[in-house]
């Protein structure tokens, strides 16, 4: 029995990284700027926050840390690239059936989101953004991004986002998800 | 069982760090903790935790100069060295003006090595750096305690030409003060 339990798991955790993989290969885009943090970052960082005199704000940080699987932020100023990234994200929404919370436009561009649903409706276990044709103010250390693919997977309460937001020096749109 | 595979299995990372550290176009330096001086008496028990965790640091890289005038292919082999199924990578970064991983060896509470990258068109850097249970917690406490240090200048010297050459650290003093306070 156990030994079918661990295949399973094994199984799956092999399906869950590949599920990933689809956008892997953006990090070797020479026109890719790219951040990938992984759950062993994201939880050294709660345990060090967790050790220091803690502000409510960094608590909330704290629980959400805990639960990141992973984060993955690739941006490009590309067109060709993001005509590629789109592709990409229709075909892993599909593929992996997530649906769609939110899709905005206005005069700074386009910006889509995807969910993986959980538990409840503020809690997700993924959380896919899109955002087309930034200008103006979107900017990373300088270089002006048009375009940005994030992924976030794990257990994502919608509504406590904008303290990882903050943390993390994340793109301001994501907190349009939060209903607060 | 497991564990005797396991130590027996190559680590692409060190076999990297062994051959460069035989390797004149690389500089490497193996800090052991001793060197910072860190007098044991004036810390706290947290302090002294935090401080004795850490073992020694060995550093490697190279600069783009006169003799290596393409570090590119360096910064492959090292990127393919990081792919070391021994250690887990915490973050990647790739940006415009350079590139970044962080990878640890061990457990989230008790870390035995951390390993940085750090490369751009001018210079591959990495660091290994050993400890014994080195936990997260201990990262404050451990700033906190180089206030004390009074490292070994000389010997620290060659790292810190070639780090304020690179502004890779900030050469006033102060800012240096103030990323320690």
């Amino acid at each position: 029995m156990k030994s079918v339990l661990f295949t399973c798991a094994l199984a799956f955790s092999l399906w869950a990284t590949k599920a990933q993989s689809i956008f892997d290969a953006l990090e070797n885009n020479d026109a890719v700027s790219s951040v990938v943090v992984n759950k062993s970052m994201f939880m050294m960082l709660s345990k060090f926050e967790a050790a220091l005199d803690t502000e409510p704000e960094a608590k909330q940080f704290i629980e959400m840390a805990k639960n990141i699987q992973s984060l993955k932020v690739f941006t490009t100023s590309d067109k060709q690239v993001t005509a590629q990234m789109e592709q990409m994200v229709t075909k892993y929404v599909a593929q992996n059936k997530l649906t769609e919370l939110m899709r905005a436009r206005d005069k700074e561009g386009h910006v889509r989101f995807y969910i993986r649903p959980g538990a409840t409706e503020d809690k997700v276990r993924e959380l896919l953004m899109f955002v087309d044709q930034l200008s103006g103010q979107g900017q990373i250390n300088g270089r002006k991004v048009e375009n940005v693919l994030l992924t976030i997977v794990g257990d994502i309460d919608l509504n406590k986002i904008s303290g990882l937001i903050a943390k993390m020096n994340l793109p301001q749109e994501l907190n349009r998800v939060s209903k607060k | 069982m497991a564990l005797a595979l396991v130590s027996c299995q190559d680590s692409p990372i060190q076999e990297f760090f062994a051959q460069k550290q035989e390797d004149p176009n690389f500089n490497s330096m193996v800090l052991p903790a001793s060197l910072l001086g860190i007098s044991q008496d004036s810390l706290s028990d947290q302090q002294r935790e935090a401080v004795n965790s850490l073992k020694k640091v060995h550093l490697i890289w190279q600069e783009k100069d006169s003799v290596n005038t393409d570090i590119s292919a360096s910064v492959l082999q090292a990127k393919a060295a990081l792919e070391d199924p021994n250690y887990e990578t915490m973050m990647k970064v790739q940006m415009p003006w350079g590139q970044g991983q962080v990878l640890f060896k061990g457990t989230e509470d008790a870390v035995d090595e951390f390993i940085l990258m750090g490369a751009r068109d001018s210079l591959l850097i990495m660091a290994r750096i050993m400890g014994d249970n080195m936990h997260p917690k201990y990262l404050m406490p451990f700033l906190s305690s180089m206030n004390k240090a009074q490292p070994d200048m000389e010997a620290l010297k060659p790292l810190m030409m070639m780090l304020k050459e690179k502004e890779v650290l900030p050469v006033n003093q102060q800012a240096k003060d103030s990323l320690v306070e």
